[in-house]
């Protein structure tokens, strides 16, 4: 229920939240890693953008800092190092997903029906501007979880998980302006460390098993 | 301030660890660390067993479970801890002291972060932290660096972290509910408990679901599991202990935290319909589990069940993983009977003091850890012979058997 819907606030967070979702899925139509993960990084910067309305809007200067920080890791430092590791990769071939891009397209479709079935509580009770773009938000999270099971490959994975941290902190932002700043700031400190060390894992599996494909390794049976 | 000591003893061991050159200098800032955890831990439990509850500052935090929780974690930490020198010595010579200084930082690296998630007050703190233990071992378990190894560990830190993820978003829904009623509560435990009745009962079940698969991947239970076996058995002995002891219990632990809170807000209009519904999911579960520990045993419908998991490894082909399989399941059945007990129980309070009856009353199987121990030895002295002189394999064999006290 927005009460104010006339509110340019409430415009412009839709806006950036239509397009996090579209980001979202162009990411999953690319076939090429390096694509895949310039996607990441614009809606990185999306979400970093709608985090810096929220803060203006909301008046709140520590959600300024957040977005700040959010854009340094996540618009910066995390492509860096995965553009780095594609390139010392040097494999360019199309990604083979479990499924076709088509299916996968009308997967996420219903994901994000899904989304505004179980994010219908939420936006019931929530009073504020921002409280529309929460089901897009919880698809960004269904998507990237989808994205990481449907991948065979370690890399794909990786930006499969960093969606889905995308949109938890969207989901976040959007229906209480942000948990609070230790919380953010330790959430930020272990998704970068998960990065660096998924990297080193990236390496190691391209160096044993001379693939990145993660159902080469089948040794195990969990 | 006891907190602040407590959990300061690993984490500057960790970082003194990674300091230093020597492997002796290491062996006893290590040894010694792991030792006054568990002093200052038992110090520490037995005041807040006699008295009220301890924080300092608005983050930490510990009460009876805390206390409770304290002690497992410092107790296999320290059997673990010093059992780990033998091992480490068996496992890597001189020329490897950068695996070994690895080994030491991580393990006090690992101890820290379980014992921050269950001493601090803020929810997302703890989440913080139990994703830490995840990033603080993922490396342990590919420390021989083989093929087996590297993908136990790239399993355990994916389905770990996508896991504990939704966690977090389970986190953040119930933040939203507490926010929605009272404004700023800055995401404590204790805040959050005593709104817990005035909650949005809708809001609170869907970031429950949230929390018991997200903490349940780190608690091993099904269908999050399929980690569990394989990084156990990859991982070192004592790392091993370690997980099947205290880490699993860690992610029951959060579970527990927000269970409390569940149930409160539930308790009114919705009692019983609404405790059926999310206990069901538990009830699920504990069938899951049960079909799925039947699978090693099984003999006729061993084939169905095979095929519906895909389990296709049998524990006992290969010996060194049979070894720790099989104490995941012995501590797979612990796991169970706490979610039943869990389950079974009506409020809060309750709960807690059930299923911390029902932990007490399965000791020996939480300290199936210590078997671990034993595992690994016998899995070492089968693959690599006596190594070292006869004397270390006697200092061997002393700890693990006060280990393996807890077996039986």
């Amino acid at each position: 229920m927005v009460l104010f819907p006339e509110l340019p606030f409430a415009r412009v967070a839709n806006l950036l939240s239509f397009l996090f979702l579209l980001m979202s899925f162009l990411l999953i139509i690319r076939n090429s890693l390096s694509a895949q993960v310039r996607m990441f990084a614009v809606q990185s910067g999306v979400l970093s953008a709608l985090a810096a309305v929220v803060a203006h809007f909301g008046g709140s200067r520590e959600l300024f800092g957040v977005a700040v920080l959010f854009a340094f890791i996540k618009v910066i430092v995390i492509p860096r190092v995965l553009t780095r590791a594609v390139s010392k990769i040097g494999i360019q071939r199309a990604v083979a997903p479990y499924l076709g891009t088509s299916v996968t397209l009308g997967i996420c479709a219903g994901l994000v029906v899904v989304a505004f079935y179980v994010m219908a509580p939420v936006m019931e009770s929530n009073r504020l501007p921002t409280a529309d773009g929460i089901p897009l938000a919880f698809a960004g999270v269904l998507i990237g979880f989808f994205t990481t099971v449907n991948r065979r490959r370690a890399l794909t994975q990786i930006l499969g998980f960093l969606m889905l941290e995308n949109g938890i902190f969207m989901v976040a932002l959007l229906a209480t302006y942000g948990v609070p700043l230790i919380v953010e700031m330790g959430v930020f400190l272990d998704v970068l460390v998960a990065v660096l060390i998924l990297e080193v894992f990236v390496y190691r599996i391209k160096h044993n098993f001379d693939s990145i494909e993660v159902s080469q390794m089948g040794a195990l049976r969990g | 301030m006891m907190l602040l000591l407590l959990l300061s003893i690993p984490a500057m061991a960790s970082g003194l660890i990674s300091l230093s050159r020597k492997r002796r200098v290491m062996e006893w800032i290590h040894a010694s660390a792991s030792v006054g955890a568990l002093i200052v831990g038992g110090v520490l439990a037995v005041g807040i067993r006699d008295g009220a509850p301890v924080s300092s500052w608005d983050i930490l935090r510990a009460d009876a479970l805390s206390a409770f929780m304290i002690m497992i974690v410092a107790f296999v930490g320290a059997v673990a801890g010093i059992y780990a020198i033998g091992y480490t010595r068996l496992e890597f010579d001189d020329g490897h002291i950068a695996r070994v200084r690895l080994f030491y930082a991580l393990f006090q690296l690992f101890v820290f972060t379980m014992l921050l998630a269950v001493t601090t007050d803020n929810l997302g703190v703890m989440w913080v932290a139990i994703e830490g233990t995840t990033l603080a071992t993922v490396f342990l378990v590919n420390i021989h660096d083989n093929h087996t190894g590297l993908e136990a560990a790239y399993k355990y830190l994916i389905i770990s972290s996508v896991g504990i993820a939704l966690a977090f978003m389970g986190t953040v829904l119930m933040y939203y509910a507490a926010t929605a009623q009272v404004g700023e509560i800055g995401l404590s435990w204790t805040s959050l408990i005593g709104i817990a009745a005035r909650l949005d009962p809708k809001i609170v079940k869907l970031a429950f679901v949230f929390i018991l698969i997200g903490y349940g991947t780190k608690a091993g239970l099904a269908p999050m599991h399929t980690w569990l076996p394989d990084a156990h058995s990859e991982a070192p002995a004592p790392i091993s202990a370690l997980m099947s002891g205290v880490l699993l219990n860690v992610g029951l632990y959060a579970l527990m935290r927000f269970k409390a809170v569940t149930d409160i807000t539930h308790a009114g209009l919705f009692e019983r319909r609404a405790h059926r519904d999310h206990s069901a999911w538990i009830g699920l579960r504990w069938v899951l589990g049960y079909a799925w520990r039947a699978v090693p045993y099984g003999e006729s419908r061993a084939g169905q069940i095979h095929a519906l998991f895909a389990f296709r490894q049998h524990p006992a082909q290969v010996p060194h993983h049979g070894d720790s399989r099989r104490a995941w399941f012995d501590e797979s059945g612990a796991m169970d009977r706490i979610c039943l007990s869990l389950r079974n129980s009506r409020s809060a309070g309750f709960a807690a003091i059930r299923s911390v009856h029902q932990r007490v009353h399965h000791f020996p199987r939480q300290f199936c850890g210590a078997f671990c121990c034993l595992c690994g030895d016998r899995y070492r002295s089968a693959h690599l012979g006596f190594r070292g002189n006869a004397r270390k394999r006697e200092s061997h064999v002393v700890w693990a058997s006060i280990g393996g006290t807890g077996v039986r």
